[in-house]
């Protein structure tokens, strides 16, 4: 759930989705490919994107390729915005520090 | 029974895909498309039709999730159906969140089952008879007269008739049964004690003058 101020509820799941996104800041990661690093299950995991995309964590975009030629419809692709990988690393920062942000 | 397993394989693809379809419209009207065709792409990663419907129910589940967390503002629904699912999922219970008035409505429930059992019960109250109590008895029931017990009467009890019909013999009691003719032991005949060797002297309430304890004791 997002908050007013632009936080968001911080869950097990949702540490280790940006865990995943902070491995590369600036790569860009579908659903399946999030699925396959953290086997977090779709049911949890779409709500995830779309919380942290409605908080402005992330961004999402179609991916850019031709269906018929790649043989697989076109995905969409999700990436840490500036204020996401800020505060994503605020988050992890506060676990080292022992305060939840 | 390979083949079986093929085709139960087969025919969960169409149903994968109503799944995800279903969810899709569930979802805001705004990311209805979006998440249809988002879905359906990463269904195309599976690998395997149990995963993929196992994905299609966890994309059921997301939608729901969705549309609880989403304003109503934003929810438009794309038919009647889901808009009552929308309706009843985006309840605002106030100042308690979805999740937190379910709780309190089952707990709400649980308070009402419990009331009812307890008042059903104590309609029907078996009456419990009091302790024991000592109170005297104004009028004793009077006895009860009993018709008097006729004493036998034994007409011609002539038993000894029967005896020497009895097929067992009679066995004999030592005791009354003791034989007239027995020779008797002849007696032995009284003798009487020799007097001692020695005049034995005496006192009263005391050994004797002659006794070795006092003469020990003199000497």
């Amino acid at each position: 759930m997002v908050k007013k101020d632009g936080n968001v509820r911080m869950s097990l799941q949702t540490l280790r989705v940006l865990e995943i996104f902070l491995e590369n800041p600036t790569g860009q990661l579908a659903g399946a490919e999030v699925h396959q690093r953290c086997g977090i299950e779709s049911g949890t995991l779409y709500p995830i994107l779309l919380r942290l995309e409605s908080a402005g964590w992330f961004v999402s975009q179609w991916e850019s390729i031709d269906p018929s030629s790649a043989g697989r419809p076109r995905r969409r692709l999700y990436r840490l915005t500036s204020t996401g990988l800020r505060r994503a690393s605020e988050v992890f920062a506060s676990f080292n520090r022992g305060v939840l942000v | 029974m390979s083949q079986r397993i093929e085709q139960s394989k087969q025919s969960l693809a169409p149903v994968t895909h109503w799944l995800i379809r279903h969810a899709a419209r569930r979802a805001p009207d705004s990311l209805s498309s979006r998440l249809e065709e988002e879905w359906f792409a990463d269904l195309h990663a599976r690998t395997s039709e149990l995963s993929g419907l196992r994905f299609a129910l966890g994309c059921v589940w997301a939608s729901l999730v969705i549309v609880n967390e989403y304003p109503r503002s934003r929810v438009a629904a794309t038919s009647a159906a889901a808009r009552g699912l929308i309706t009843l999922a985006d309840r605002n219970f106030g100042y308690f969140s979805l999740r937190s008035g379910t709780l309190f409505l089952i707990a709400g429930l649980h308070a009402a089952l419990f009331y009812g059992l307890l008042s059903l019960a104590q309609r029907h109250k078996v009456d419990i008879e009091p302790p024991l109590q000592n109170f005297p008895v104004h009028q004793p029931q009077p006895p009860i007269s009993q018709p008097p017990v006729s004493s036998p009467v034994l007409k011609n009890p002539n038993y000894d008739r029967w005896i020497d019909k009895l097929p067992m013999p009679l066995v004999q009691d030592p005791v009354t049964d003791f034989p007239e003719n027995v020779d008797p032991v002849p007696a032995e005949p009284l003798v009487e004690p020799a007097p001692p060797s020695h005049e034995v002297r005496r006192v009263q309430g005391g050994p004797g003058l002659d006794s070795p304890i006092l003469t020990s004791s003199i000497r």
